[in-house]
């Protein structure tokens, strides 16, 4: 019998979830069926807003729990609010919120490293570590619960020309704590997987998109184009079906080939 | 998922992964060929799959020779799955048996892909190769056998970024220990040995490698990627 490549009746949390890879990954999620996805965004308006937008699609519901989840008690707070309303279960976690900063070696602040490694690494890590508990309730052996991490072709390339360094270092860092959450998770019926995309417009890539030059990037990529949401929500809701069940501890690149074609640039 | 109207070639198609590949294949819509060195059993195999009307067909073909004319239809999907396991440490392999792991893993998955890309080129196919866990970690008695698998892996990014501006997509998947008549050669103790290495603690099934070549076979942005279906065993060593 094959396996179906769905996710429905299933909840979600999706941090980050109200737009670029995020949203993707709440699309993908509800046009598999999954019951309710749980979303997070720094920004309440723009939450609230995605909320409204994707609960007119008529597909599951959409929930905003705005919140900042560098705050770990605030992080703290919206997970034990979904354990409250799903009586302390939740089958997908897609721990995708991020941030970059670019600027030259020579004068890269500080406090720029230290905020994109806290939300891009410290705060997967809370994320998946206060889920936990909500997760292995859900997973079985055959239908393991998930969480997809979002790294990155960065994580692979040392490109700096955009100094983005603690970028690059961060999303290398998404890819080996996924293995090592994979290992420990593993046993408790909880599968962690990454997603490695290359370029994807979006508004935390544009402006790196337009300094390296949109044209050339599609040119130089072996499908000859950026990436678009549907390739995204196909990989998410992939991850998250029963037929993904014995992935663990992968880091799947979606780039259209350019990691591995030489004249590709990132 | 729709394979509707897609024909798919599957080296290795008369048991295991690539005969479950075959089958989810059809199941899914596609119209299937299997390759397979014994021709009553690849005839068996293709008479068995599902949809019967779509007109599967067993081919017997031995994947280390050069591929002769042939009359097929264009074919949307090339998955290499013809595979021999290694069963001895290096210093006891003969030199024979060193040639037929590279020419059946190894060659053969090149010279399939070769003979089909002209048609791939017109169909803007995809090709799905099968590598193996044991190509990325060290392990006794797989010498030859983890560098035929690794040699794939090579072959196939390669191949992604040249076909990939052409509309035809590579990517390899890299199977741990799946139930299969290759792994049932494991002797019980050292097999649940193995077990405990593995976070999720089981075997895969060749049904859950099969969905990754289907997944694989219809995204179209994922090219020069391998993605591990092992339960996490490769990071747990």
């Amino acid at each position: 019998m094959p396996l179906n490549f769905e996710v429905k009746g299933k909840t979600a949390l999706v941090t980050g979830g109200s737009r670029g890879l995020g949203l993707y990954a709440v699309q993908g999620l509800l046009k598999g069926g999954a019951k309710t996805v749980y979303i997070t965004a720094r920004k309440a308006s723009q939450c609230k807003e995605t909320e409204d937008e994707l609960n007119k699609l008529g597909l599951g519901k959409v929930v905003a729990l705005p919140g900042d989840i560098t705050n770990r008690d605030r992080l703290k707070e919206i997970i034990e609010e979904i354990g409250r309303r799903e009586n302390g279960k939740l089958d997908i976690v897609i721990a995708n919120a991020g941030a970059t900063w670019g600027a030259p070696f020579d004068e890269h602040p500080d406090e720029a490293i230290q905020k994109v490694l806290h939300l891009n690494v410290r705060s997967v890590f809370a994320t998946v570590q206060l889920a936990a508990p909500l997760l292995e309730k859900a997973g079985t052996p055959t239908d393991p619960s998930r969480v997809i991490t979002v790294g990155s072709v960065a994580g692979f390339l040392p490109h700096s020309e955009s100094g983005t360094f603690g970028y690059l270092a961060s999303k290398a860092a998404v890819h080996h704590l996924t293995k090592s959450l994979s290992a420990t998770l593993g046993p408790r019926n909880i599968t962690v997987n990454a997603i490695a995309p290359g370029f994807f417009p979006s508004k935390m890539a544009n402006g790196l998109l337009e300094k390296l030059g949109k044209e050339d990037m599609m040119k130089n990529n072996p499908r000859q184009r950026l990436g678009e949401p549907e390739d995204i929500e196909g990989l998410i809701l992939f991850l998250c079906s029963p037929a993904a069940s014995y992935i663990n501890g992968a880091i799947i690149v979606i780039d259209g080939g350019a990691r591995n074609a030489s004249k590709a640039k990132f | 998922m729709s394979l509707t109207g897609k024909i798919a070639l599957i080296t290795g198609g008369s048991r295991g992964i690539g005969y479950s590949i075959a089958r989810l294949f059809a199941e899914n819509g596609g119209k299937c060929i299997i390759v397979s060195r014994n021709l009553d059993s690849v005839q068996k195999a293709a008479r068995s799959l599902p949809f019967p009307e779509r007109k599967h067909l067993g081919v017997s073909h031995n994947v280390s020779q050069p591929w002769t004319d042939d009359p097929f239809e264009p074919i949307d999907i090339v998955v290499n799955a013809a595979g021999i396991p290694q069963n001895s440490l290096l210093m006891r392999l003969k030199t024979e048996e060193i040639d037929a792991l590279i020419d059946t893993n190894l060659k053969g998955s090149i010279l399939t892909t070769k003979k089909f890309v002209p048609s791939l080129l017109k169909t803007k196919g995809c090709i799905v190769h099968v590598s193996s866990v044991l190509g990325s970690i060290g392990s006794p008695g797989s010498s030859v056998y983890a560098a035929s698998k690794v040699g794939i892996e090579g072959f196939s990014r390669s191949l992604a970024a040249e076909l990939g501006p052409k509309g035809v997509r590579s990517n390899v998947i890299v199977p741990g220990l799946v139930e299969t008549d290759m792994t049932k050669t494991i002797a019980p103790k050292i097999l649940e040995q193995m077990k405990t290495k593995i976070p999720l603690a089981r075997l895969g099934t060749p049904e859950e490698i099969a969905h990754t070549a289907l997944f694989l076979a219809t995204n179209n942005y994922i090219n020069g990627a391998s993605i591990r279906v092992d339960g996490g065993m490769s990071t747990s060593l």
